[in-house]
């Protein structure tokens, strides 16, 4: 049965720690409030409250973490890597959105910045969640080219317009910003495959050298796999990526249909 | 892995359904709307009229099954435990069936007497 309340232990305490390092030379001080939680702890997770001179730091919300984890508390945990929305390392909620720390720009804030890890995935430490699930479900739609020909001897051909069909589908990054967004995936996100993983489903479906695109479609032909998406368009909404997972999951739907009736003649 | 054909169809007929009653809605309610503030002799001589009465049914009985698919939905959303989660859909199932055979009795009667 759905839980409408976190598990006893996953509740926040009221006991966050508040790291006053204010300057009074400060030209831009900010509030920072951090999920923290540390399993060898035993204790309930907190949230953690900084004060930055973000004149000090860079601009993105990536750079405050790095610089509170410098300057101020060395234990705070987050994955980061390359620092230009590429790598999709550092996906946390900030705001209250589903968003890449490193092009999320502190100016785009109002207020204090409350950091969070991706919502509804089970916490590793601070702001790093266990996606071994999700990449269990990505694993799953076969992401790589499956071919019955010959392998040519030189390359498999692509024409310009066959090539234009993977446009906002290969340039998913795997951050999970958009799997952890959907209430669906968060209900059901053991049998529920999610956007990601549907979007890359979709990206090797429409794509022309693939040959088993009939195969592709069976395996994910199942009631909570695929049609656990009720187009709630959270997915599409919060992509930092600006993609549209929403949009490929209705086109799979839609191949499924044509599917059937080509089976069925 | 393996398909699962129920799944597609199952989604097909939502959408089946739900086309269907975006005409029937609006017939419905501009109906409904003509005779309901009328007297009940002659809110019974309306539904004489057979188009009124099938569109009356159909929008009845659509509605019902448009509701039953998308209950079945929220339930398999919600409801982890196998055994609850049958019992509930079966139970909607013969509600949703008592209340269509109800709908179809009391449009028989009213059109034959």
């Amino acid at each position: 049965m759905v839980e409408l309340r976190l598990p006893k232990n996953s509740r926040i305490s009221p006991n966050g720690k508040v790291w006053d390092q204010k300057k009074s030379s400060a030209k831009k001080l900010r509030k920072f409030k951090v999920y923290r939680y540390n399993p060898d702890e035993k204790s309930n997770p907190r949230v953690d409250t900084y004060f930055i001179d973000t004149s000090e730091s860079g601009p993105m919300v990536l750079d405050a973490l790095i610089h509170i984890k410098e300057e101020i508390d060395p234990t705070l945990t987050f994955r980061r890597s390359c620092r230009e929305g590429i790598c999709g390392s550092c996906a946390m909620n900030i705001d209250g959105v589903n968003t890449l720390a490193c092009t999320r720009g502190l100016n785009e804030i109002k207020g204090d910045v409350r950091i969070y890890p991706l919502p509804h995935m089970p916490v590793i430490k601070d702001l790093i969640p266990d996606l071994t699930n999700f990449y269990k479900q990505h694993a799953s739609i076969m992401p790589w080219l499956e071919t019955k020909t010959e392998t040519p001897e030189k390359e498999w051909k692509q024409s310009i317009d066959q090539r234009k069909k993977l446009d906002d589908l290969y340039e998913c990054v795997m951050c999970a910003c958009c799997s952890t967004s959907c209430p669906s995936y968060w209900w059901n996100s053991e049998k529920y495959l999610g956007p990601a993983a549907l979007l890359h489903a979709y990206r090797w479906l429409v794509d022309s050298r693939d040959e088993t695109r009939d195969e592709r479609l069976n395996d994910i032909e199942d009631s909570f796999k695929l049609y656990r998406c009720h187009t709630i368009m959270n997915c599409a909404r919060t992509c930092p990526k600006n993609l549209n997972p929403a949009k490929a999951i209705a086109e799979i739907k839609k191949m499924m249909v044509e599917k059937n009736s080509r089976n069925k003649q | 892995m393996g398909q699962n054909i129920e799944s597609t169809r199952h989604w097909i007929k939502q959408r089946i359904s739900s086309i269907l009653l975006i005409p029937l809605t609006v017939l419905f309610i501009y109906n409904f709307l003509n005779v309901a503030f009328l007297p009940y002799n002659e809110v019974i001589t309306n539904y004489d009229n057979i188009f009124n009465l099938i569109i009356a049914f159909l929008f009845i009985t659509i509605s019902l099954w448009h509701f039953y698919q998308g209950i079945e939905v929220v339930l398999e959303d919600y409801i982890h435990n196998i055994i609850i989660k049958n019992l509930t859909l079966k139970i909607l199932k013969y509600f949703c069936w008592i209340l269509i055979i109800s709908v179809c009795l009391s449009f028989i009667i009213l059109f034959r007497f």
